[in-house]
């Protein structure tokens, strides 16, 4: 509530200029409240109340874009001029009125919302030309009262009626876009737990577990232990923001281990990390790669494979490399499904704060990533 | 009596399957391969009547060495991936079973392949008996049913 409370501030601020304003305005008699007109004063409360405050809601993005706030003073200018220019000229329907409020409706939807205004500028300017055009034959030219005000409320509803199917359909397609965003997010999501669990590594361990059952291998419990915390890690942890390091660094520890339990051959497998684990960062990424050299390399391999892993971390900066040898006719399956996954996860969570070098050379791949934290 | 041989990378599947059979005295081990290349080399120089193989294999996958061999014993793939079981029946194997499977389903799927060795000498006689016709209705199979068509 109190967060709510802050964020729209403005429009309290708002009110209570307001409410001061009005108060003053009416104390001098520059203006009169008739309470009995209770729609147009509520309309007019709303507008006035909206106009106040959306400056005020709005002061660091208008103080950032000095060029908008110009063109939305200027067209409040040339708005009072408007009203004091009909309060004066005491004629009925006074074209220049009606012209001008178009113009500046038209000009203060194309400053909120330019690009929509620029796809349908030809067509609105086209319909406000013709129907100003023919307001202005019947109303100046032919200069006979009488007959425009047999369609007086026709061309009123024709000269407005625009504005609002322009603001509805505007409205529609703001939602339509949330709409996108939200199913993009949740696809991205989707991408990152499908990312997260390689079905066959799991069924493969718990092979393995189960002829360690079977064996009543001392071995079984330690790995029943090592893949609950896993399982544990990719589906809680999986879905925070950020873990620490120190966390990240022990699921790839057991995901090592698991590994190592699988094969008969000797494989070659260091992880050297700094101590320094107290940094916090976006869960997962690391796996990847990794995952990566297992399946690569020492599934294609069948003597000789290694995995070097080096993580270092120093003044808000983690550098992670690794490095494995591969079987040749791997050479050129380097970018898959994960990669690319992990690259556009990085996008969203570490945007020109990470860098991904890939090397690859004869038999030996290369990968280090860069995340800046702080 | 059958002898078998398994290809797999991974050496405690090897151990499962190895005690299984131990339960099942028609069956004698001739060997353990951890890749295809042993697996061929082993084949070069021994017959085997049938083989335990794991798909994902270092250099050379499980489906691919079977394609090299002219002369195939029987098949049970043994693999994590369920994905590669219609490929596999393509290929003419006998069973495919999923890690981890139990003992029941290994039984299952010896006996089905054992058998079917035996049972092809009598499905002749089988079918002679059911292709006698039989003249007032016959059996069309369309939209996943069966419906009989009389004359």
């Amino acid at each position: 509530m109190i967060t709510f409370l802050k964020k729209y501030k403005g429009f309290i601020y708002g009110l209570l200029i307001h409410r001061i304003m009005v108060f003053v305005l009416s104390y001098f008699d520059f203006i009169h409240i008739d309470n009995s007109e209770v729609l147009a004063n509520t309309l007019s409360f709303i507008f006035s109340w909206l106009l106040i405050s959306l400056p005020i809601h709005y002061f660091s993005f208008l103080k950032q874009h000095k060029t908008i706030s110009i063109k939305l003073v200027a067209l409040m200018v040339l708005f009072l001029v408007i009203i004091i220019n009909d309060l004066n000229s005491k004629i009925v329907d006074n074209p220049l009125t009606f012209v001008g409020l178009v113009g500046v409706g038209l000009s203060f939807f194309s400053i909120i919302a330019p690009s929509y205004f620029k796809k349908y500028a030809l067509v609105i300017i086209g319909f406000y030309v013709l129907a100003l055009g023919y307001f202005v034959y019947i109303r100046v030219y032919i200069d006979d009262l009488a007959s425009y005000l047999q369609q007086e409320k026709e061309i009123k509803i024709i000269i407005t009626s625009p504005f609002l199917v322009l603001f509805l359909s505007w409205l529609y397609q703001q939602w339509k876009w949330v709409k996108t965003v939200e199913s993009k997010k949740s696809k991205a999501e989707l991408a990152l737990l499908k990312s997260q669990i390689n079905p066959h590594f799991f069924f493969n361990t718990l092979n393995n577990l189960y002829g360690l059952t079977v064996e009543k291998s001392d071995d079984a419990p330690d790995v029943v232990l090592k893949l609950s915390d896993m399982m544990r890690y990719t589906i809680y942890m999986g879905k925070e923001d950020f873990v620490s390091l120190k966390d990240e660094i022990e699921y790839l520890k057991n995901y090592i281990e698991l590994h190592k339990i699988r094969y008969h051959k000797t494989v070659d497998i260091t992880f050297n990390h700094s101590n320094e684990l107290n940094y916090q960062i976006a869960p997962l990424l690391f796996i990847i790669p990794l995952e990566n050299a297992f399946k690569h390399g020492v599934e294609r391999l069948t003597e000789d494979a290694y995995i070097h892993i080096n993580l270092k971390t120093d003044d808000g900066m983690i550098h992670f490399n690794i490095e494995n040898n591969f079987g040749q006719m791997e050479a050129n399956q380097n970018t898959g499904i994960g990669l690319n996954n992990l690259k556009q996860r990085l996008k969203l969570l570490y945007p020109n704060k990470h860098d991904i070098q890939i090397e690859v050379k004869a038999n030996i791949y290369k990968f280090s990533l860069k995340i800046e934290t702080a | 009596m059958t002898h078998y041989l398994i290809i797999d990378d991974e050496p405690i599947a090897h151990r499962i399957i190895e005690k299984y059979c131990e339960n099942l005295p028609h069956l004698e081990k001739k060997g353990n391969c951890y890749n295809a290349f042993e697996a061929m080399q082993f084949l070069n120089e021994h017959t085997i009547d049938l083989l335990f193989l794991d798909l994902n294999m270092p250099k050379l996958s499980g489906f691919d060495f079977l394609k090299t061999l002219s002369n195939p014993p029987k098949i049970i793939v043994t693999t994590a991936y369920k994905e590669f079981a219609l490929e596999g029946y393509e290929l003419n194997i006998s069973d495919y079973l999923l890690k981890p499977f139990s003992f029941e389903r290994f039984i299952k799927a010896i006996n089905k392949t054992i058998d079917t060795n035996e049972n092809k000498k009598s499905t002749p006689i089988v079918s002679t008996k059911e292709t006698v016709p039989d003249a007032s209705s016959f059996f069309l199979k369309g939209d996943k049913k069966h419906h009989q068509i009389h004359f």
